[in-house]
């Protein structure tokens, strides 16, 4: 089978969504997982704070999902052939920011456990290197534009 | 920008229409339009030298710079 393109593009955005699945199903185990004492022992949680990873992992989902969404919908741009355009710009600047938010949430909920620090720590890097890829593409916007508009 | 392109006052002079302009030049209809309404970001010496050649001016003729600032 020749692997190209379309079909890493395809496999990217088939990941996106298996991912955006996954959380959803997350969400919807978590109530149980709280209660049924799956977290007990694990991910450095202490027991009394195991009701808090629910508000937490909420939180945190409206970030991601919308950091998610991005993702698919820049997927789609690429798989049409849209690389460089103001709305892909726009795509990564919601990701990068979604990024930084979700950082937010995950550092303020570090008082559930400590490893949500170490996640908020690797979201933040995560932030700052979609930013400079959306700065990039944004020159490449404005490169190709130039390029256009010379006769 | 600064610099104004004068090319339908030398196509008015010479008598020739937009799109046999343009098929002499090489370029496309549309881009010759882009040049026309002062849209382009840069020429190429070579589209210059076709203008030229066709129009039979100068890169003056259909060049003019103002200052803006």
């Amino acid at each position: 089978m020749l692997w190209n393109r379309d079909r890493s593009v395809i496999l990217s955005q088939v990941s996106t969504r298996i991912i955006m699945a996954l959380g959803v199903v997350l969400a919807a185990l978590l109530p149980f997982l709280c209660t049924g004492g799956f977290f007990h022992g694990r991910a450095f949680i202490d027991a009394q704070n195991i009701p808090l990873i629910m508000p937490a992992y909420y939180a945190f989902c409206v970030p991601a999902y919308v950091a998610l969404i991005s993702l698919d919908r820049l997927l789609a741009a690429v798989k049409r052939n849209e690389v460089f355009t103001a709305k892909n710009v726009r795509l990564l600047r919601i990701i990068s920011w979604a990024s930084f938010a979700a950082a937010a949430v995950l550092a303020i909920s570090s008082y559930v456990s400590i490893t949500f620090f170490a996640l908020a720590i690797i979201a933040t890097f995560f932030g700052i290197i979609l930013r400079a890829m959306k700065n990039l593409f944004a020159a490449a916007v404005e490169l190709q534009e130039e390029s256009k508009l010379t006769i | 920008m600064g610099i104004r392109l004068h090319i339908d006052v030398m196509m008015a002079k010479r008598k020739i229409s937009a799109g046999d302009l343009a098929a002499r030049i090489g370029i496309t209809p549309a881009n010759l339009s882009i040049l026309k309404n002062d849209k382009a970001k840069a020429i190429r010496f070579s589209t210059l030298e076709a203008l030229c050649r066709e129009l039979d001016c100068q890169p003056g003729d259909i060049l003019e710079f103002t200052d803006t600032n």
